[in-house]
């Protein structure tokens, strides 16, 4: 067997992925469209039960009837309002989760003595659920902004923290090892060792810490607040506007999955996904 | 300039007291110098590496660059570790300016000798790219430039090219060679490797085990340049290979009794 046959014979195996690749992936694309079929399928069936009198229309409003809710409330405003009053809170309170979670997580990935004095006190309180919170938030905050701020950090906290202490402990003795030999000052370890090391941990545990901030907000507002996303639907209720609740509850899920899909994004372009592959 | 003095290491052993894994360690590092450590595994040539590396304490005895003692790790002693050690976060040009960032290198300066360091290495164009994106070989020569990058006074090898396939191995030795004469650092290089100690080496450190000591310390007065032939051709060369063969696998050692 001469050289080039072998060359070529390796060239081929390289480029043979390439096309088909591509097409197979439009194609798997196209084949996925078919698992979301069932949503159109449900809200259909739901309309349709409730055109036939099949399905009671003050307790399950059609969907027809949920989006002009929805399109009422844009027109007139209060939907963005609302939506703004939510998304304002849980930035800020998320702002505040993410400085201690990923601080503590930090140093205390870092200095395992201190972890082993500190995590037995975080692992009593993480179980404690963000609602039993609400009532000594507002007895210590009262009512408005920050006993949801305080609601909201609580409950983005711990896997904000929990992920960036894995992460900052998964990192290589190794590497901790070239940074001693090159006497490297904390600042150089931090941000070229520590820092990128811990970063899709961290990014993880933001993604999960926004969507339980998200959730957390609008628990909060339906007892403490009286505006935003949790309060309008609350306040829908007592109207017994039943498709006004649900077009509330539309725009949580949808606003919710927004922000997934935004911080994973936000992981893409800032993981360095060559490091990954190995 | 490195000096070790009656250098011994021994570590808490398992309910059997202390371990002695090093005994009366003399050796004077010559500036300039490459020299190599070799013997077989479990003679302590780790644990002296990183000794003089500051990573370890000496439990008596000495170690000291130019008369101060040595207390623990710095940018004068820089080390290439087997499996490399870079940062795969990194690119390889951030990972060869690591020890310059440590020293406050300015911007400027700092990209003329990444550059230096690259063309040095042969990795000119890829000081963009990612370690795992780069063979062994080529990780390897990054970690050599990430060593070397910070000026430091000696180089420190563990067994750089162990993971690495013969032939890359063969080729590494060769530009290793180039790049330490025209660094004009002082390197010192583990290996249990004979052939690579005999065509890198000033001076050969041959050890014995249990407790690990130094055996025989062998001048290697093989002319520069060193040609790759001379590994099969130089009857200087065989015969040194010999040497140093019948010292590390002398009988009172079964342990490197089955290797070569």
């Amino acid at each position: 067997m001469s050289v080039s046959e072998t060359s070529r014979y390796s060239t081929d195996r390289a480029r043979e992925p390439a096309l088909p690749g591509k097409l197979q992936s439009l194609g798997s694309a196209l084949a996925g469209t078919k698992y979301l079929l069932p949503i159109p399928a449900a809200l259909a069936a739901w309309e349709l039960g409730v055109r036939f009198g099949l399905i009671n229309a003050n307790l399950f409003p059609p969907p027809s009837a949920i989006a002009q809710a929805l399109a009422d409330l844009a027109s007139t405003g209060m939907l963005w309002r609302d939506v703004s009053a939510s998304i304002v809170r849980v930035s800020t309170g998320f702002t505040i989760a993410a400085l201690f979670g990923i601080g503590l997580g930090l140093v205390l990935g870092r200095l395992v003595m201190l972890a082993r004095y500190v995590l037995p006190l975080i692992e009593l309180i993480r179980p404690i659920s963000v609602i039993a919170w609400i009532p000594i938030a507002i007895l210590w905050f009262g009512l408005g902004d920050r006993p949801a701020w305080f609601l909201i950090a609580l409950g983005a906290f711990f896997p904000i923290f929990t992920n960036t202490y894995d992460g900052a402990r998964s990192l290589a003795e190794v590497h901790v090892r070239v940074a001693k030999c090159f006497g490297a000052p904390r600042w150089l370890f931090i941000r070229q060792v520590l820092l990128p090391a811990t970063l899709p941990y961290i990014m993880t545990g933001l993604r999960v810490g926004l969507g339980t901030g998200w959730t957390c907000v609008i628990a909060a507002e339906l007892i403490s607040s009286t505006s935003g996303l949790g309060y309008m639907i609350q306040l829908a209720r007592t109207t017994i506007e039943t498709e006004k609740v649900l077009a509330g509850m539309v725009v949580i899920g949808l606003i919710g999955f927004a922000m997934n899909a935004l911080m994973l994004v936000a992981e893409r372009f800032l993981i360095v996904k060559e490091a990954k592959t190995n | 300039m490195f000096a070790l003095h009656g250098v011994s290491k021994s570590f808490e052993g398992r309910g059997q007291g202390r371990l002695p894994v090093l005994q009366h360690i003399d050796l004077d590092i010559r500036p300039g110098e490459f020299l190599t450590i070799i013997g077989p595994s479990g003679c302590g040539k780790t644990t002296l590496l990183n000794l003089i590396g500051g990573f370890l304490r000496p439990t008596t005895g000495s170690i000291s660059k130019d008369g101060d003692e040595i207390t623990g790790p710095g940018p004068d002693r820089t080390m290439v570790f087997q499996d490399y050690a870079l940062f795969p976060w990194l690119t390889v040009a951030d990972n060869i300016a690591f020890g310059l960032r440590v020293k406050g290198v300015a911007k400027a300066e700092l990209v003329r000798r990444v550059q230096h360091f690259l063309n040095l290495v042969g990795l000119s164009g890829f000081s963009d790219v990612y370690p795992p994106q780069l063979s062994g070989g080529m990780r390897q020569r990054v970690s050599i430039a990430r060593a070397l990058a910070p000026d430091p006074d000696v180089v420190l090898m563990d067994e750089p090219f162990a993971a690495l396939d013969s032939i890359t191995r063969d080729r590494l030795q060769e530009e290793l060679l180039a790049i330490w004469s025209q660094s004009q650092r002082t390197f010192v290089l583990i290996t249990h490797n004979i052939e690579e100690a005999v065509f890198l080496s000033d001076r050969i450190v041959v050890m014995g085990s249990r407790p690990g000591r130094i055996r025989s310390i062998l001048d290697i007065a093989l002319p520069r340049p060193r040609r790759p032939e001379i590994r099969i051709r130089d009857h200087a060369f065989l015969e040194l290979k010999q040497r140093i063969f019948d010292l590390v696998s002398d009988v009172s050692e079964p342990v490197f009794a089955g290797g070569r």
